[in-house]
């Protein structure tokens, strides 16, 4: 079978400026102006053009191989292909179609499964929102308590995910569920499954965040039955096919790119307030340029392990948190030197930092919270004892 | 020249081995030799180590900073008292003296580790502390400056300006109209403030003058402040191996104290810190080996020991704290760091200076980055 659209050359026999090159230029000359750098989450309503034209391009899974309808890019043209959209400020929409479901079909699912699902990530038709946390389960994720009954070809599922990113853009969802609640560790017993969002017993409910936006959502699973062909990989074995996922995608979410883009805020807040000469504030601001240019000085010894095909260690969560942190730091101060037109969102500048400052919070809390990230290195790479 | 993988991996491991941690040493040095053992400094001069980044003609081996962080690093995290980063300053002052100068043989003692000098601190855009007045080939100096003194410098590295012309000179320990005065730092430090009143140089004592020497003192600085850093990164990797090992190995309330989460945290954090003056070590000795703008060199030679000196600064405060009231004792052998850390974040510049250092050599973002126009319109 013949997936998505047949590449326009083999990307990784092309020297890695002559790709950037390409890249770069086909964003410079295509990518919305007014989608640059946006501050908040970009809808399918906003953005769903630009990623069908990718689709059509046959650039929207730069991850997948070729075979299945992916650029096929070697970790170093991947690195380049995402830091040039960064670059650019290109928004990240739902994509995680692309990221997760097509991989782990990719690696785990059957043929029939692939042939059901990846067309449809593929051409944009399908896009995916992740049920993982809960209420009860969001660090402790593996305690996750959503239910999935086997009954003959059936899996009956009943429970309550949250935080689910788009849900409300989305026409399928990947979940987590407890499909045996008696295996011997919590981790045991969860299946990866697939369903369609339209599946009679999901109901959807946007949770409004404290910049008013609704990103996220609750979604309510009643009795929701899809066929056991739905779960990939075998059942009861979906943590390992979750956990799978984590490979050098970790560095992304440590990108120095967002930090940075706090330092460029900054300083036109710092213009904006005409501290320019002000040497506290010049101090400050070396302090954080310094900050976020070792941060990438890091980043690069990352990349170029991923480069060097050796894959990545614990001791990536270090990315995440300095990133993370950073950027807080930076939204914060930006703020505290702009005073009330910073809160102000109607005008320069508090149309941008106002957005930014709530922008900043989220991050050391999801894609693994700050406290987790530490407690990985304080045990992977520091030996400390647990107790 | 480079330095093939192998030569780098015997290098390292060949200083670690002669700076291997030696508390009672260090504290011998520190109460009874004056804070400076010159033996040490003289076997670091028979294996080459200190021409590490002199020129071949010079009887060096010309590795540059990627030399010198191997051979600082070990030193740092030995707690040795070398004036190492002091003689790359020094070396790089005077790597392009002509060889038929008298200077060019003091060059190749310095190199070998039979004569030391001592060296002017930069004044940080404060202007040269000391005047000189040139008349045909003949120069006065006059004024005060600080300077970072070893034990048995024979002379001193000083730049001084006339108002238009920078001038770099070699003032012996014994000219006539220089006195010293000489400053006791924490763990056996020194340093000597320096008056210079009437001291006549003739043109032999000149080691550049004219064009090229503030380009001059730039370089040897950075050359310096990245050998400094590669030194507290040493220093750092130290302390986190005793805090490391006192978390797992100190018990209360029936278990490890590494075992509570604030103590872990507060670990990798401080593991944290170390990690970015790594990478921030490595990116300005390659940016200084690999001919980078001088400028971005300079902004990143800086930010390194922005880095350095407040990574140290942390990870040596945050391990007293935890390691509860011995890690205030003269006895436990993190005093010895604490102690050298202080003086090696205060006798190069501080953090402070260094950050802005770092603004007046990068007033602009690095280039190649985001697009700020593009960012903040599309912002909107």
């Amino acid at each position: 079978m013949m997936y998505g659209v047949p590449q326009e050359q083999d990307w990784n026999s092309l020297d890695d400026e002559v790709f950037r090159d390409i890249i770069r230029k086909d964003l410079e000359n295509n990518y919305p102006d007014n989608l640059r750098y946006p501050p908040r989450r970009l809808k399918w309503s906003e953005n769903g053009e630009w990623y069908i034209r990718m689709a059509k391009k046959g650039w929207i899974a730069p991850n997948w191989p070729v075979e299945y309808g992916g650029m096929g890019l070697d970790p170093g043209k991947l690195l380049i292909f995402i830091e040039e959209g960064e670059r650019w400020g290109v928004g990240r929409c739902l994509d995680l179609g692309v990221q997760m479901v097509g991989p782990v079909l990719i690696k785990w699912g059957t043929d029939a499964q692939r042939q059901e699902f990846l067309p449809g990530i593929l051409s944009c038709e399908n896009r995916w929102c992740q049920g993982y946390s809960e209420p009860g389960s969001g660090s402790d994720l593996a305690s996750l308590r959503t239910r999935g009954d086997i009954s003959g070809d059936t899996l009956t599922i009943n429970g309550q995910k949250i935080w689910t990113t788009l849900a409300q853009d989305a026409t399928h969802m990947f979940a987590l569920v407890r499909t045996n609640p008696a295996a011997k560790t919590k981790q045991e017993g969860i299946s990866f499954v697939l369903l369609a969002m339209e599946t009679p017993g999901v109901v959807i409910r946007p949770i409004r965040d404290f910049a008013g936006h609704e990103e996220f959502c609750e979604v309510f699973l009643d009795d929701v039955r899809v066929p056991v062909s739905n779960i990939v990989g075998e059942v009861d074995d979906g943590w390992n096919v979750a956990k799978s996922l984590l490979g050098f995608e970790r560095i992304f979410i440590g990108s120095p790119k967002l930090p940075e883009y706090g330092l460029m805020v900054l300083e036109q807040a710092i213009a904006a307030a005409g501290l320019e000469n002000d040497q506290a504030v010049r101090d400050q601001l070396a302090q954080y340029r310094i900050d976020v240019l070792h941060l990438s000085q890091v980043y690069e010894k990352f990349a170029q392990q991923v480069k060097n095909g050796d894959g990545l260690g614990d001791d990536v969560s270090l990315l995440k948190i300095i990133a993370t942190e950073t950027f807080q730091e930076i939204s914060s101060y930006a703020l505290e030197i702009s005073g009330l037109r910073g809160i102000a969102d109607d005008a320069p500048p508090g149309d941008v930092l106002l957005p930014m400052l709530y922008r900043s919070r989220p991050p050391t809390i999801f894609g693994g919270a700050n406290e987790i990230q530490r407690n990985i290195i304080s045990k992977r790479i520091l030996h400390l004892p647990s107790q | 020249m480079e330095l093939d993988d192998e030569i780098a991996r015997q290098l390292r491991e060949a200083v670690y081995s002669f700076a291997k941690p030696d508390p009672a040493k260090a504290r011998a040095v520190r109460d009874d030799m004056g804070g400076f053992d010159l033996h040490e400094w003289r076997a670091m001069g028979e294996q080459g180590w200190l021409a590490a980044t002199a020129p071949e003609r010079l009887g060096g081996a010309d590795l540059g900073a990627a030399g010198a962080t191997m051979i600082a690093r070990p030193l740092g995290y030995g707690m040795k008292s070398l004036p190492f980063a002091e003689l790359t300053f020094a070396l790089a002052c005077l790597k392009n003296i002509p060889e038929a100068s008298g200077l060019s043989k003091r060059a190749e003692m310095l190199a070998s580790g039979h004569q030391m000098a001592g060296i002017v601190r930069c004044n940080f855009g404060k202007g040269s502390a000391v005047k000189v007045m040139e008349s045909r080939s003949s120069y006065r100096l006059e004024g005060r400056a600080e300077a970072n003194v070893s034990g048995n410098a024979s002379g001193f590295i000083v730049p001084a300006s006339t108002g238009h012309t920078w001038g770099l000179f070699w003032v012996a320990l014994e000219a006539p109209g220089l006195e010293l005065k000489e400053v006791r730092l924490p763990a056996g430090g020194r340093s000597v403030s320096l008056a210079f009143s009437k001291v006549d140089l003739s043109s032999d004592d000149v080691i550049a003058f004219g064009a090229g020497v503030p380009e001059t003192l730039c370089e040897a600085l950075d050359m310096s402040l990245i050998t400094r850093s590669a030194e507290l990164l040493g220093l750092m990797d130290r302390v986190l191996e005793l805090s490391l090992d006192h978390l797992r190995s100190r018990k209360q309330f029936g278990r490890a104290i590494g075992s509570f989460q604030v103590l872990q945290h507060r670990a990798v954090d401080m593991w944290i810190q170390r990690e970015l003056t790594e990478a921030a070590v490595k990116a300005a000795a390659r940016a200084f080996d690999n001919d980078t703008a001088p400028d971005w060199r300079s902004a990143l030679a800086s930010a390194a020991m922005v880095r350095a000196c407040s990574a140290a600064t942390a990870i040596c405060n945050h391990s007293v704290q935890l390691h509860g009231a011995i890690g205030i004792t003269d006895e436990y052998e993190l005093s010895l760091h604490f102690n050298r850390a202080l003086v090696l974040t205060n006798t190069l510049g501080t953090a402070f200076e260094h950050r802005r250092r770092f603004m007046s050599m990068a007033p602009k973002a690095d280039p190649g980055k985001l697009d700020t126009q593009q960012v903040l319109e599309g912002a909107a």
